[in-house]
């Protein structure tokens, strides 16, 4: 017997400190919160009584849950779209550039290292209705903005702080992906007769499909969990709710309202949800980009 | 008649670095000429130019009647088969030799049969709905000429497409190439650094050197009169033994009392692995360093006396035997060919050359 195949318990211990903090800090929580969606708890959680599916009943009677879901649906979209499109178009971009390319990618990565509480931050008094830098730039061209009172630009204000830091990550990886593609390929289209629009369209894009199915599935883990900081940060959810996503209605009513059974059906709601998406994704889209 | 003329042709890099020097060349019609040459000597640059792949910096590329320095890749009326394939790897093998004719807005009736027609002389029409990741290489490899088959295009550019196969693979291929060649009577420039495709595929071989034409002919012609040692150096496997000659005030002298005849102006002597066989009263005398056994034949590295660079034969493994050489034993060599004379700036001299041993000439 070799010395490897003798050490049956050395990697257990091994992994025992990693799997404590996954045992203490995810399942634990997890199947509490799982728990919980069942019973209902007074404010000061002193004593809880089981319900059943009371909570989740609820939940999906409540014309603001649908409201958040609406909400939800369309700023993920928004954001998807808005920071995997730039970010193609700038990995396109870089990808062309000769001199300091090095420097040039660098400085568009670098959104994704700051925190988002700190984006948030940085975004909320750009846009600030009296202070901000940006809302007398748009005073001068006629347009009055105020993110406070407006549920419209509440919205765009929180999509584009999120598209601003998803970019990053999606431009790293878009960049990557164009590097892979061998440039022979396309003096292969160009000399077969391809514009270099249709190149674009019928080589690169069809070779980055794989690249952009993975980016689609991590944006949208992003926006339905990581945007939290921005949103918090920025319009807390407000005006009247145009802002309020599926996370931070969760997070309303169990640490502001202290309704932790209506807060962990939701939180089930969200993981079956997320659970879904992933599964389509994977299911129908991954086949079609496989080559 | 000719499909292709390069006139001056050059290529300078931003920086200054010149690729393609001046270069001159024509392509007849249903010619197959290889370009051959060490790696950065301006072969692929030169393809790739002919291509619209790169930009041509000076003098004049005609492809059939037209002046062609500005026209796009796709205008040429050139069809090119890369190193890599260049497969498209999302569509399937017809979408990818269809798609130039796609582009051009055939009808579909008409890019069928051209399609079916060239994967039928390929022998790749089974292979039509498969992706190019479900093909060996020689498969893809006869899917990257189908692609440029089917554009019938006036001259075909092949870019080292042989040396991702495997040796075997290479040498049907090669044959494969030939035969296609001949058969569709097609102009083809074949850029290579493997002399031994280059030998056997073309009609004729330019070898080329620091983005200059060295020697332009036949393979045959460049085997037998190697312009400079770099051709002679290049053309042939084994590759010619290139001797340093010794000049004295009585002529010029080989090792151990051995003069050469021929041109006072040789500085170099070039000798043939195949055109050297035992001889116990060879004119060369030398020590055995090493015996490569190729089956029929053995390469036998000798040294000489007083020459550092080995002296390499080509001799039947039989002989060998029957006269006892081992490694580290004395062989005597005698000259069964023609020597080649170079100057001292490496350029053949034309003159009829012979080895005398000094002994015989004072025995007379």
């Amino acid at each position: 017997m070799t010395t490897f195949e003798r050490h049956r318990f050395t990697p257990w211990l091994l992994l025992a400190p990693q799997l404590a903090i996954v045992a203490v800090f995810f399942f634990w929580p997890a199947a509490e919160s799982l728990r919980q969606a069942f019973y209902v708890q007074d404010a000061f959680g002193l004593g809880e009584r089981f319900v059943g599916l009371a909570n989740f009943q609820r939940v999906m009677a409540s014309a603001e849950y649908w409201q958040a879901m609406g909400v939800t649906a369309l700023f993920s979209v928004l954001v998807a779209v808005g920071a995997m499109g730039l970010a193609l178009l700038l990995a396109v971009l870089a990808d062309r550039v000769m001199h300091g390319a090095r420097l040039y990618r660098i400085l568009l990565t670098w959104p994704y290292a700051i925190a988002p509480a700190v984006a948030g931050l940085l975004w909320m008094f750009m846009f600030d209705p009296v202070l901000g830098v940006l809302t007398h730039a748009l005073a001068g061209f006629g347009i009055h903005w105020d993110a406070q009172l407006n549920p419209g630009q509440a919205l765009l204000l929180v999509v584009i702080a999120s598209i601003w830091q998803q970019m990053s990550y999606n431009f790293v990886f878009f960049l990557a992906g164009l590097q892979m593609i061998p440039a022979s390929l396309l003096e292969a289209a160009a000399i077969d007769g391809a514009s270099p629009f249709r190149r674009f369209v019928g080589i690169t894009l069809p070779l980055l499909s794989p690249t952009a199915f993975f980016l689609l599935v991590m944006n949208s883990v992003y926006v339905l969990f990581e945007t939290f900081a921005t949103i918090d940060n920025t319009t807390l959810g407000g005006p009247g709710g145009a802002t309020r996503t599926l996370v931070y209605k969760l997070y309303e009513d169990g640490f502001v309202a202290r309704d932790l059974g209506s807060s962990s059906a939701q939180s089930v709601l969200l993981m079956v949800l997320v659970g879904a998406l992933t599964f389509v994704q994977f299911r129908y889209l991954e086949r079609r980009v496989q080559y | 008649m000719a499909t292709l003329t390069c006139r001056q042709l050059s290529k300078t890099y931003p920086g200054g670095h010149r690729a393609v020097e001046a270069l001159d060349l024509t392509l007849e019609a249903g010619e197959l000429m290889v370009i051959v040459g060490p790696s950065g000597c301006g072969k692929s640059t030169l393809l790739r130019m002919v291509a619209g792949l790169e930009a041509i910096s000076g003098g004049q590329l005609i492809i059939g009647e037209t002046v062609a320095n500005a026209l796009e890749p796709a205008e040429r009326g050139i069809a090119m088969v890369f190193q890599n394939y260049a497969l498209y790897p999302h569509m399937s093998v017809f979408d990818n030799m269809a798609y130039a004719l796609k582009l051009q807005r055939r009808p579909r009736a008409e890019i069928e049969r051209r399609v079916h027609e060239a994967a039928t002389l390929l022998g790749i029409d089974a292979l039509l709905e498969r992706r190019p990741r479900q093909l060996s290489g020689g498969q893809r490899q006869r899917v990257a000429m189908g692609r440029a088959i089917v554009r019938e295009p006036t001259v075909f550019l092949f870019d080292e497409p042989l040396s991702n196969l495997d040796a075997a693979l290479r040498v049907q291929m090669r044959l494969e190439i030939r035969r296609l060649q001949q058969r569709l009577g097609a102009s083809m420039l074949y850029v290579t650094h493997d002399q031994v495709e280059a030998m056997t595929l073309a009609d004729r071989l330019v070898v080329m050197r620091d983005g200059r034409i060295e020697q332009i002919g036949t393979p045959m012609a460049l085997f037998e009169k190697p312009i400079s040692c770099f051709v002679a150096r290049f053309i042939g496997s084994p590759a010619m033994n290139l001797i340093p000659v010794k000049r004295a005030r009585d002529g010029a002298h080989l090792c151990a009392g051995l003069q050469l005849s021929g041109d006072p102006g040789a500085a170099t002597l070039g000798l043939r692995p195949e055109h050297l066989r035992l001889d116990p009263q060879g004119e060369l005398a030398g020590t055995v360093e090493m015996i490569e056994p190729l089956g029929v034949d053995a390469l036998v590295h000798c040294r000489l006396p007083e020459h550092h660079e080995p002296l390499t034969a080509r001799l039947p493994v039989t002989a060998l035997a029957a006269s006892g050489i081992r490694q580290q034993g004395a062989i005597r060599l005698a000259v069964d060919g023609p020597l080649h004379l170079f100057d001292d700036q490496d350029r053949r001299l034309e003159h009829a050359a012979r080895l005398t041993p000094l002994s015989s000439l004072f025995a007379v």
